[in-house]
């Protein structure tokens, strides 16, 4: 796993303590494909955050005493469908690094500049928590 | 930050630098302020929604703050100002050297 480079979204720069806590919850969102039970949430660090569904409500719709996240297998294939909706080539493209290029060409061209693997992962990692952060809310 | 409900009933508000959520009603004929909800520290997201309950519409907001603790809050729309219940979740765990904007 990469670790995550010291960054902040212009969304969370007055909240600065946010980025320092690992487990940090970053947003949180009722999302219509959802049950009305659960909400998702985006938690760990601005350059790989995770999503999660978590339940709050019981079926009488009222709010649990606890919240828990689960460690089911069944949970971590939510939260992988989940990132995996944002994490597209077309949806890494856009202003900035990128410039319009696909993700492959910009990579050729950081390549070409002497940029390494490593460092180009995290930046394409960066583009795709901004646009995960930014389609959620 | 503003955040309307679906359906349009609801708005809530929050400032950073603040540690309150305004809960307003936005239905016609009815706008008024529902709630005002006190967090744990600055909000930094907020998301609302409003569902159809027995007698009346429930509000369920979840509020996250720059401690990056989660609060749901709940309550009903046309009732009094103290049914509001809430249950919260931290996922913070450990604290990192790094990082300050």
């Amino acid at each position: 796993m990469l670790a995550a480079p010291r960054i902040c979204v212009s969304l969370f720069c007055n909240n600065p303590l946010s980025v320092l806590y690992s487990g940090a919850v970053l947003g949180a969102h009722f999302h219509d494909a959802m049950p009305q039970t659960h909400l998702l949430v985006l938690h760990g660090g601005f350059a790989m955050p995770t999503l999660e569904a978590l339940e709050y409500a019981g079926e009488d719709g009222k709010l649990m005493a606890t919240l828990a996240r689960k460690h089911s297998a069944e949970d971590n294939s939510t939260a992988k469908s989940g990132a995996a909706l944002s994490t597209s080539e077309h949806h890494m493209m856009g202003p900035g690094d990128l410039q319009g290029l696909s993700a492959r060409d910009a990579i050729h061209q950081k390549r070409s500049r002497g940029e390494n693997d490593q460092t180009i992962a995290q930046r394409l990692e960066v583009k795709v928590s901004f646009v995960v952060l930014h389609a959620l809310f | 930050m503003l955040e309307f409900s679906k359906n349009g009933q609801l708005l809530a508000s929050a400032a950073s630098g603040g540690r309150f959520v305004n809960v307003y009603n936005c239905v016609e004929g009815h706008e008024s302020l529902l709630r005002t909800i006190a967090l744990a520290g600055d909000p930094t997201a907020l998301s609302i929604r409003s569902t159809a309950g027995a007698s009346s519409s429930i509000a369920t907001l979840v509020a996250c703050c720059n401690r990056g603790a989660l609060s749901i809050f709940q309550f009903s729309v046309d009732g009094s100002g103290s049914d509001v219940s809430s249950s919260s979740l931290d996922l913070t765990q450990q604290k990192n050297e790094s990082g300050t904007c």
